[in-house]
């Protein structure tokens, strides 16, 4: 493959790109952040009520340690 | 974290470059908004583990491709239809509409393997270092050499570039996407 061919790749797919970073962010991602935000603030305010936030914020639990009952 | 307001605003700078990475990974806005939203929940969760002065952009895009590679690869393999819609889409095209716009360079993309199209994308459009894109993929800077290259060729190959077509980009009014059998116009 020449390299003028790989560089005009590289062009068209930069182009592409770019395109897309010009693209406005969705509501719903500064939303999510809007909310993330909120939610950390909620935990500064109140320490001792520990974290039910923390489980809207949590998609997956797998990485949470699980207690087993013997 | 007490500057969670200035944090804040740095995440919404990356936004785009996000965004854009997923879209090109997934091959669908949807899909690369979940994907984006997941990574921005696992990035607030343990932003202690973030160390303040490296590269925030490559510390997101690592958990943006880990998340992707763990769970929706697999996905987008359980869709068995994808890869056929992707490769009628593509033999359907040039025909169709007689032209090849940018919107083929993403077609064409998605015809890559994940590896090789995660490293360009990190290169090529991203603009990382080999070394950055090295450390957010987790593999050797060697690795990433040859797999952006053997992509550029790829793409190449499929957008069916000409060898010495130093204009391709100007000219792609005329070009044929796939490589094969040239299109046959009546």
């Amino acid at each position: 493959m020449p390299p003028q061919a790989v560089d005009a790749v590289g062009r068209r797919l930069k182009a592409s790109y770019d395109r897309m970073l010009r693209e406005p962010i969705p509501d719903k991602l500064i939303q999510l952040l809007e909310n993330l935000e909120r939610s950390q603030a909620n935990k500064t305010h109140s320490d001792d009520e520990l974290t039910h936030s923390d489980d809207e914020l949590q998609p997956d639990t797998h990485d949470r340690p699980v207690q087993r009952e013997e | 974290m007490t500057a969670s307001g200035d944090l804040k605003s740095r995440l919404v700078e990356a936004m785009p470059n996000l965004r854009a990475f997923a879209i090109s990974l997934c091959g669908n806005a949807d899909k690369a908004d979940d994907l984006v939203q997941e990574t921005l929940v696992k990035a607030w969760n343990k932003l202690d583990t973030f160390e303040d002065g490296t590269n925030l952009k490559a510390w997101l895009f690592t958990i943006l491709r880990n998340t992707y590679f763990s769970q929706y690869r697999k996905r987008r393999r359980e869709l068995a239809d994808t890869d056929g819609e992707y490769s009628s889409r593509l033999s359907v095209q040039p025909q169709q509409q007689g032209h090849v716009d940018l919107q083929d360079v993403s077609i064409a993309l998605n015809e890559l393997p994940d590896d090789q199209r995660e490293a360009l994308l990190l290169v090529a459009a991203e603009g990382f270092s080999y070394e950055q894109a090295a450390e957010i993929s987790e593999c050797a800077v060697g690795t990433i050499k040859s797999r952006v290259s053997r992509a550029r060729v790829r793409l190449a190959e499929l957008m069916q570039i000409d060898s010495g077509d130093d204009f391709a980009t100007e000219r792609y009014g005329s070009g044929v996407l796939v490589s094969g059998d040239p299109v046959t116009r009546g």
